[in-house]
């Protein structure tokens, strides 16, 4: 599951300083705010925050799916060597579902309850590999039982012309994935895989998503606010808060020793069974609203390690160490007097 | 409100049927972003503007609407030739002033329309908290009662009403009034089979208020904003009835002017004086566009629900 | 009913006789329903035929216009719904909206008169009433013009058809077209907001397939079935239209037969048309049934 990193390759995604914003009638929603990533082949990055922390509109940045009025305002997208930043409509077209792929939340309301799998599944072949598409209806059929049996769907092929409702939920998260997964994409965007299924089908989810990574050698990023789902699959992880990194780093480090008091309230937040006994910590306040962020720390109304300091501006992220950065004024400082 | 995924039969049908009634929420309008403030507000005055002008009719009339000048027989409007500022939209084939008709006209519009929504309203909500809070036979009864009304086309209906009750100002309104009531009797029910679940009535039950009670001080101040959305919303189509029923007439009788019935008139003249029926038609039209829009942004101000931008 | 003409008592009693009005009123009613289900509603007092004969007679023209003006309302306004959804909140958008509040608005009878002060009578590009101008008559096959019309082979009676159908389907047309679009353009909006919209466009697929395939398929459920109900609705508007364009159909008929006190044909025209409004409801509901996947299988 988890892969040496090749550090000698360049990078498949590099997200560098972006800026997603929201023109709302409330005012300007800074949704994402100077979000730079590193991803490279065959590497599994996990995302973690919560709802209204930037981690979706990241990446639907990165699909090119943010509509009006919603813009990327700032900030630079290369994927695979290509700016996509750049790209017009229909460039940016022919790399969604080919070459970057990706899944949403809930399978239910992400497939079309009015058109058959079948057809779901082929369409995306049908528009992106020219190859298959000339070979005919039956060729397409056939690639795309392949896709659903690759996926653990029993009976695909006589389960083709069913429509969503028929399948049940993990089914319907498997046949998501084998559209996302039919071209053979470079990248996966895996949108909170785990959240509307049950616990025994999450680790099956996972687990086919890491089975067809280490075949495909795809690179993965899994969105999501489950820490457990992160420290098992994950190579790296990001942190994210109110529309920033707040903390980044592979994922054993962040999990085991996390930096940003955010992740470490996050971390301590989860109950474990092995400490039934102890209090269980919460992180008190609730997320800053977007529109009016004033130039200090984000996190600084839930901090419990403040300072008068962490008011005083627009805190950076900085390097802690060769695959660590944090976004904390405290964190940083203490590295300077150590050092 | 998502179309798409009703299931339930029940829940489709009364959909389907509530289009009428909640064809409001089917709009999906957001009046205030989409087409501006100023625009309801302007809806708003036009429609204030028509009630104060069928008050005060003998003040907005130059003329007697009814009296009859054989020398003005078709005039023009003022600016075509042949037209005259004393009578600026013309006059009609009795040589009436088209204006001052107009404006008495308002008077049998707007009367028609607030007295036949008022009366249906008031039946409507208290018909619709018996069959909603009380249910049993109470709801059979009228819940029949307002199927079999409404598998009627309501053109129809009251036409046939018309013909037995025979014309007139007050007929109108009754023959309306027999059709319009179970719309606004069916959201009522609606609304009290849905609100009676809520904690607060039971509490008042279990206080031991009587039923009467409860309809009235629990049930009702909850579901009136649906209730009074979809009363400004009939109001225009219940004008636009009664015009269809004066143009046919079988409204206000003449020598009375009313806006259907101006138009009726015209009709003969199409050819010489198509002044006739068309200023009237305008009328209609201004008046019903704005009530509909004004009562759209009364929707969006109640329930930001159903807005859209 | 018999006017001014000298009348006796004998007279009298022979002519309540023969309209069964002596009878007493529950077998009067016992009778009619039994007539009544073997289509048999009486002789008309006006026309002095069977009703069912003279209904039977002037309904292909009634369906004609019907359909025609359903045919013109969904052809035009759900295109038109559909381009205002996705080019939601533009310049574009908004005169669309308000372009179909004003035909909602707009009372029928009148606008049907203004297109005929304007068409027919100042330009006088199409004719102000009718169906046909009887010099271009063709034999009655189907009872609707334009293709009968087609079927003789005669461009210049179709023509002549189409011209006469062009005013009296546009006035019917336009108050269920302006509410279809609005419809159509919530219901297309609803869908748009969709995750599976998102999905469909996060898998590369071309513009015009996610908006027709993915969208306009969910989209038109409701579109669809609000047309049914609207086209039995359409019935009542038939009256006052017809009467206005004279065009020869049920709706004028019913129309002077209330004027004229002819009660068996009003009644049988009653019946008829809430039959037709109850089973226009039943075909909304066959028809959500059926494409809705979700509640048919």
């Amino acid at each position: 599951m988890k892969k040496e990193i090749d550090k000698n390759q360049p990078p498949l995604l590099e997200i560098n300083n972006l800026s997603t914003y929201f023109d709302t009638h409330s005012g300007l929603v800074k949704a994402v705010d100077g979000v730079g990533i590193k991803l490279y082949p065959g590497e599994c990055l996990g995302v973690v925050g919560e709802s209204g922390s930037g981690k979706s509109v990241t990446f639907l940045s990165v699909m090119g799916l943010i509509k009006k009025p919603g813009r990327i305002a700032s900030g630079s997208i290369k994927f695979d060597g290509r700016e996509l930043t750049d790209l017009s409509p229909r460039q940016y077209r022919k790399i969604r579902g080919k070459e970057i792929a990706m899944t949403l939340q809930d399978a239910l309301t992400a497939l079309n309850p009015s058109i058959k799998i079948i057809d779901q599944i082929s369409e995306v072949l049908r528009e992106h590999d020219k190859e298959v598409k000339a070979q005919g209806k039956k060729a397409i059929k056939n690639r795309a039982v392949e896709m659903m049996k690759l996926v653990g769907i029993p009976d695909a092929k006589n389960r083709l012309k069913d429509y969503p409702h028929q399948f049940s939920g993990g089914m319907r998260q498997r046949i998501m994935i084998a559209i996302a997964l039919a071209c053979k994409p470079k990248l996966l965007i895996a949108d909170e895989p785990t959240t509307a299924l049950d616990v025994t089908i999450q680790a099956q989810v996972l687990n086919l998503i890491a089975d067809i990574r280490k075949e495909l050698n795809m690179s993965v990023i899994i969105i999501t606010h489950n820490l457990g789902v992160v420290s098992e699959y994950t190579d790296k992880t990001v942190v994210m808060y109110a529309g920033q990194i707040v903390e980044k780093g592979l994922t054993r480090d962040v999990i085991l020793n996390p930096q940003h008091p955010y992740s470490q309230g996050l971390l301590k937040s989860i109950p474990r069974l092995s400490e039934l006994d102890t209090a269980i910590y919460p992180i008190p306040g609730q997320v800053p609203d977007l529109v009016n962020l004033p130039a200090m720390c984000r996190f600084y109304s839930r901090c419990s390690k403040r300072s008068e300091e962490c008011k005083k501006g627009d805190i950076q992220i900085k390097k802690l160490s060769a695959h660590s950065e944090v976004r904390c004024l405290k964190v940083t400082n203490e590295l300077k007097t150590s050092q | 409100m998502n179309i798409t995924d009703t299931n339930s039969s029940e829940n489709r049908i009364d959909m389907i049927e509530k289009t009428e009634v909640k064809t409001v929420s089917l709009f999906s309008i957001n009046m205030k972003n989409f087409l501006g403030n100023r625009l309801a507000v302007i809806a708003s005055l036009i429609v204030i503007f028509a009630v104060i002008v069928s008050i005060f009719s003998s003040f907005f009339a130059p003329h007697d609407p009814n009296k009859t000048d054989l020398f003005l027989r078709l005039q023009p409007p003022a600016w075509m030739d042949g037209g005259e500022w004393s009578h600026p939209l013309g006059a009609d084939h009795l040589g009436r002033d088209i204006l001052s008709r107009i404006v008495y006209g308002t008077r049998v519009s707007i009367i028609v329309g607030f007295s036949v929504i008022f009366i249906a309203t008031a039946v409507g909500i208290l018909t619709g908290l018996m069959a909603g809070y009380l249910k049993g036979k109470f709801d059979l009864v009228i819940s029949t009662i307002v199927d079999i009304l409404l598998g009627f086309p309501y053109l129809i209906f009251a036409i046939a009403l018309m013909a037995v009750m025979g014309p007139g100002f007050q007929n109108i309104i009754l023959a309306l009034v027999y059709k319009e009531w179970v719309i606004p009797c069916r959201v009522v029910r609606g609304e009290t089979l849905a609100v009676k679940e809520i904690e607060y009535v039971e509490a008042a039950q279990a206080l031991g208020a009587s039923t009467f009670h409860i309809m009235l001080k629990e049930i009702l101040p909850n579901i009136l904003s649906p209730v009074i959305v979809v009363a400004t919303t009939r109001m225009a189509t219940v004008i636009i009835l009664e015009s269809s029923l004066s143009f046919l007439g079988l409204g206000v009788q003449p020598p009375m002017a009313s806006w259907g019935n101006m138009v009726a008139d015209g009709r003969e003249f199409m050819l010489e004086a198509w002044w006739v029926s068309t200023f009237s038609g305008i009328a209609i039209l201004i008046l019903v566009l704005s009530m509909n829009i004004a009562s759209l942004s009364l929707r969006d101000a109640f329930d930001p629900r159903f807005s859209e931008s | 009913m018999l006017g001014d003409q000298h009348v006796t008592p004998e007279m009298e009693q022979a002519l309540r006789e023969d309209m069964g009005l002596d009878l007493p009123i529950h077998e009067r009613y016992f009778k009619f329903l039994s007539n009544a289900s073997k289509g048999n509603f009486g002789r008309s007092f006006f026309h002095r035929r069977p009703v069912m004969e003279v209904i039977l007679e002037r309904l292909p023209a009634t369906i004609e216009l019907t359909l025609c003006a359903m045919v013109m309302a969904m052809v035009i306004s759900i295109p038109l719904g559909v381009l205002s959804a996705v080019k939601k909140g533009t310049l574009y958008d908004k005169t669309s909206v308000v372009t179909a509040m004003t035909g909602v608005s707009m009372p029928g009878f009148w606008f049907g008169i203004i297109l005929i002060i304007i068409f027919a009578i100042n330009l006088q590009w199409l004719p102000v009433s009718g169906r046909s101008v009887f010099a271009l008559r063709v034999p009655s096959i189907t009872g609707m013009l334009l293709i009968d019309t087609l079927l003789a082979g005669r461009m210049d009676s179709f023509m002549d058809a189409v011209k006469h159908l062009i005013l009296p389907t546009i006035t019917l047309g336009m108050a269920m077209g302006a509410t279809l679009m609005q419809v159509t353009r919530a219901s297309m909006m609803e869908v748009l907001k969709q995750d599976y919209i998102l999905f469909a466009e996060a898998k590369g697929l071309k513009r015009t397939r996610v908006t027709f395939f993915h969208a306009l398929k969910n989209a038109l459920i409701p579109t669809v079935t609000v047309a049914a109900i609207q086209t039995g609705q359409l019935l009542g508007g038939n009256m006052i239209i017809e009467t206005i364009f004279g065009w020869p159909g049920v709706g004028s008929l019913v129309v002077r037969a209330i004027f004229s006190r002819d009660y068996p044909l009003v009644q049988a025209a009653v019946l008829i048309y809430v039959l037709i409004y109850v089973i226009m409801n039943f075909v909304a509901d066959l028809l959500y049934t059926v494409l809705n996947p979700k509640v048919r299988i």
